[in-house]
């Protein structure tokens, strides 16, 4: 008001006439048009020349704003208005705008080629683009008799022509078309247009990006090409202007799908950026009919979208996701055989640990039929899919065990795994994968006879791939065929020559042939198996398969024991010279004459037991052990009693001397858990005495405890800690193990899932705790396999053994149970009195349909470190 | 982005005519001049190219044809050979629709 009154002195005018014009500005600057009116008409009257810009740029507002919202009605009464106050060049925008709404634009055609005609000063740059607009888009000639016919009429001719030219894609004639148009033309931006239609539907993308991009923002064709660039991927959608956006790709789906799908497409896109996944399925699922589709067109691409979409989610998303196929499934709803079969592609493909088998062949087995039915699939595919199928009912189940020694490898569906296999090799006879797993699966069900007849029949049938051979010869090396079984590797090596698995299997079976020989002292054959021999070794003393010294020690051996005793010293003299140090030659030499031998003693111990008395090192230490563990592997290894307690001796002597931080790793992890986790354990304290934050001996430490000896929670804390650390030194290995670790903890993996053929009584037939005079039966835990493994290990173990199993028993099993279970095993049997029977187990309910969780990603290092 | 659209072939096209398909696309996309193109192309052609490839691909890849489903429409479109021309008709309403916008 100040202001006002300040303005009312400089001008002249009263105070209130000021501030009547000021209020007039406000209301314009707020869009208020009819306010800003109403309060400038009374000043028109007191001063017409100062105050009628203002009303009539009010009006000029209020028409634009009814015209946007559609008013066209109310518009052209404003317009009418303004007609009798405004100069008539200020108002040609504002028809242009009013008729290129309404429906009557042809009743002006003539009066906008006029005004195009005129000098160009008369109208801005827009409004005359918007004016060609408006004539090109009236879609008739011009008269005759009309001034602009002569300019203008040959342009309006040809860009119509060209348009019907592009619609009828006769390519040839649009250029001659658009020759009418110069370069100045009030036209050329359509010019510019169809040059970029032509361009597009003759799939020159880029050239018609370049053209449709460089058209006058506000015109017609902008407007028009934004379908286009949308298919060009010249332009994003706007989704924030829910209205714009619909109306491009409205264009756009018009041009390349059809008309009415933009909305659907839009609503479920909006949908699944809100994370309601399963909502955003059903909006397509309930509105278009061949929806889900497996065509080759946009519709199978969308439905394929959706199956696929799982994949990727997180644990959270995809089981909220699943519930909809899984209700789908359930109720057997599926809208369509695609559907049908898409879900159960996706169940078997993302089952989780708690997936059962008779899900999962249930699930694979009928996608095969259902994808037979509706796309005829080959031969080859529906191999390639029992070949899957039996690879996954093969997947090892883990040993089982109470953590003592591990058992032997339990498979899931061992027999099921059998039956696909055998149905993908029938399929398809080429299949080598279905073969090479068919073989295992035998190995693991210990059908020998069975084995070995598939892999004969392998060699035939691939007679040029190295697996083949290897896993043949493997079962020739097993049945003592030496003689087959180096000819197959003979092949194998043709096939790969640098293939170390080849070398070290010839090597290997020489060495068998040749002890074969020497057994049966028919020592030329022995000696000239072992010629070849030569061919094959190499000078690095580490290697300590194929090294030169470990080749003379072995043949020395032999010879020794079963040839010429000379030829055999000569053999180990030349044997120690070249070997690494005394005491890795004298424990190799003495480990391989317990095997060859077959004794407790060898004639090396003495001056093992006096080389080992010597200064001990670790890096002397660390060869031993890798001595040791080579012969520990071995199939026919000897039971160790002497030679352990000596190395323990050595390695805890070591672990007192200088050792690197390499060397030291080295000997924890050949340690590991087991006979020589003190010794590990020296290593670790020592390290940790001069380094007490190293996170990868603190990581060995941790997992060198008994996995019951700690709660999770503890665990967990403890091994983010060491993470932390870890991650400050940047010591990627041992963050990789950390966070795998970390991970096992999260995902625990499965418990065994109970055999499907057991028959759990009726709890309702249960009167009671049964009674047992003579002790409980013999067969009671033959259900139970861990209960038998355990007994039977018990009933063999050492004491060393029965001391780790009470320090690693399942944590709430008292002491005095574990005594009793080895008492009994050591006399055959269960005690009497035995504890009380637990009650029996609930009757298994089916379980309740659940989203398959998907595992983690497989860790390697899952449980164990070395 | 499935292989078969990348190479423009139908999901019924044997080795032969994936082969020519993909030989056809990299001589326009050679790696010089569209090396993003051309490892697409490639890759496309390796997941294709055989009779074992096309059934592994069908029965266990799982990738997603678009981050989401409107995502996934336009890539299709975008790749795929492009749509005949309007008619007169719907091109004059198509362009007074958009005008009025």
């Amino acid at each position: 008001m100040a202001e006002a009154i300040a303005n009312s002195s400089q001008s002249g005018l009263p105070p209130s006439i000021v501030a009547a014009e000021q209020r007039t500005r406000e209301f314009m600057a707020q869009s208020k048009w009819r306010k800003a009116r109403e309060q400038v008409k009374p000043l028109v009257k007191l001063d017409r020349a100062r105050f009628l810009p203002l009303l009539i740029e009010a009006n000029m507002g209020l028409a634009r704003e009814m015209v946007s919202k559609g008013h066209i009605p109310e518009a052209r009464q404003v317009l009418a208005y303004l007609a009798t106050i405004a100069p008539r060049e200020q108002l040609v925008g504002l028809e242009v705008d009013i008729l290129g709404r309404s429906d009557d634009s042809k009743d002006f055609l003539g009066k906008f080629a006029t005004v195009l005609i005129a000098p160009a000063g008369n109208l801005v740059e827009v409004e005359r683009v918007r004016l060609a607009d408006q004539v090109v888009l009236a879609f008739a000639p011009l008269p005759a008799w009309h001034p602009a016919e002569v300019s203008l009429g040959p342009q309006l001719r040809g860009i119509h022509e060209a348009l019907q030219a592009v619609s009828r894609e006769e390519w040839d004639r649009v250029p001659e078309w658009l020759r009418t148009i110069p370069h100045r033309s009030p036209f050329s931006h359509w010019a510019v247009f169809i040059k970029g239609l032509a361009a597009f539907h003759n799939g020159d993308t880029e050239r018609a990006t370049r053209f449709l991009s460089s058209l006058p923002a506000e015109s017609a064709p902008a407007k028009a090409s934004r379908s286009y660039l949308l298919l060009t991927n010249g332009t994003e959608l706007p989704l924030n202007k829910p209205r714009l956006a619909e109306v491009i790709l409205e264009g756009a789906c018009r041009l390349a799908i059809q008309p009415g799908v933009a909305g659907l497409l839009l609503r479920a896109e909006q949908l699944w950026r809100e994370g309601r996944h399963g909502d955003s399925y059903r909006v397509l699922r309930n509105s278009i009919g061949q929806f889900p589709s497996d065509g080759a067109d946009w519709l199978g691409s969308v439905s394929e979208f959706y199956f696929q979409a799982p994949f990727g989610m997180s644990l959270t998303q995809r089981e909220d996701y699943l519930e909809l196929f899984h209700d789908l499934l359930s109720r057997s709803a599926a809208k369509n055989r695609i559907e049908q079969m898409q879900m159960l592609r996706l169940f078997a493909l993302m089952e989780g640990p708690d997936t059962s088998t008779w899900d999962l062949r249930s699930h694979w087995e009928e996608f095969v039929r259902i994808h037979e039915q509706v796309r005829k699939s080959s031969s080859c595919f529906k191999s390639i899919a029992f070949s899957w199928l039996g690879q996954q009912l093969a997947r090892s189940l883990g040993a089982s065990s109470f953590g003592m020694r591990p058992g032997t490898d339990r498979l899931r569906d061992a027999e099921g795994a059998c039956d696909c296999l055998e149905k993908a090799k029938q399929l398809d006879p080429q299949n080598l994968p279905a073969h090479l797993q068919l073989a295992k699966v035998y190995e693991a069900l210990n059908r020998k006879s069975e084995r070995n007849r598939l892999l004969d029949e392998m060699a035939e049938q691939f007679p040029e791939e190295k697996l083949v051979l290897l896993e043949n010869a493997r079962g020739c090396i097993e049945r003592k065929a030496f003689t087959k079984a180096l000819e197959l590797l003979e092949r194998a090596r043709q096939v790969d020559q640098l293939d170390p698995t080849v070398l070290e299997m010839l090597v290997t079976t020489r060495r068998q042939l040749a002890s074969q020989h020497f057994q049966q002292h028919r020592l030329d054959k022995a000696r000239r198996a072992l010629e070849p021999l030569e061919g094959l070794l190499t000078d690095q003393a580490e290697d300590l398969q194929r090294s030169r010294w470990t080749a003379w020690l072995r043949q020395g051996l032999l010879e020794r024991l079963q040839g010429d005793a000379a030829q055999g010293e000569a053999l180990l003299d030349r044997a120690r010279a070249a070997s690494p140090h005394a005491a890795g030659f004298l424990l190799f030499a003495h480990l391989t004459h317990r095997v060859y031998a077959r004794q407790v003693d060898s004639p090396f111990l003495a001056e093992l037991r006096a080389e080992l008395a010597r200064e001990p090192s670790a890096t002397r230490g660390f060869l031993l052990l890798r001595i040791f563990r080579y012969w520990d592997s071995k199939p026919d290894k000897q039971p160790w009693g002497v030679e352990l307690g000596l190395l323990r001796k050595y390695l805890k002597a070591a672990a007192k001397g200088p050792c690197s931080r390499a060397e030291a790793k080295g000997i924890v992890e050949l340690c590991g858990p087991g006979e020589f986790e003190d010794s590990a354990n020296a290593f670790i304290r020592a390290r940790l005495r001069h380094y007490p934050e190293n996170p990868l001996f603190r990581l060995f430490k941790h997992m060198l405890k008994p996995a019951w000896m700690v709660e999770p929670e503890e665990s967990r804390r403890q091994l983010k800690a060491i993470l932390e650390e870890a991650q400050r030194r940047g010591e990627q290995e041992v963050i990789q193990k950390l966070q795998g670790l970390i991970r096992s903890l999260d995902y625990p993996p499965p418990l065994p899932m109970p055999r499907e053929d057991i028959d759990f009584e009726d709890e309702d037939d249960w009167d009671g705790l049964p009674e047992f005079d003579d002790g409980l039966p013999a067969n009671l835990t033959g259900g139970i396999p861990e209960i038998a493994e355990i007994m039977n290990m018990l009933a063999n173990a050492s004491e060393s053994d029965i001391r780790k199993f009470k320090k690693t028993r399942p944590k709430g099993m008292p002491e005095f149970v574990v005594d009793m279970m080895i008492e009994s095993a050591k006399k055959g049997g269960l005690p009497k009195p035995f504890p009380p029977l637990p009650a029996p187990p609930p009757k298994p309910r089916p379980p309740a349909p659940q989203a398959p969780r998907r595992p983690p990603e497989e860790n390697p290092n899952q449980g164990k470190l070395f | 982005m499935s292989p078969y659209l990348v190479l423009g072939v139908p999901v019924q096209a044997d080795d032969q005519t994936i082969r020519r398909a993909y030989l056809e696309a990299i001589k326009q996309a050679t790696p010089e001049k569209n090396p993003v193109r051309f490892q697409s192309l490639s890759e496309a052609y390796e997941r294709i190219k055989d009779e074992t490839s096309r059934c592994k691909y069908e029965l266990f890849h799982q990738e997603s044809p678009g981050a989401s489903p409107l995502d996934t429409v336009l890539r299709h479109l975008r790749l795929a050979a492009k749509p005949k021309p309007m008619s007169m008709e719907a091109m004059k309403e198509f362009l007074h629709t958009c005008s009025k916008t």
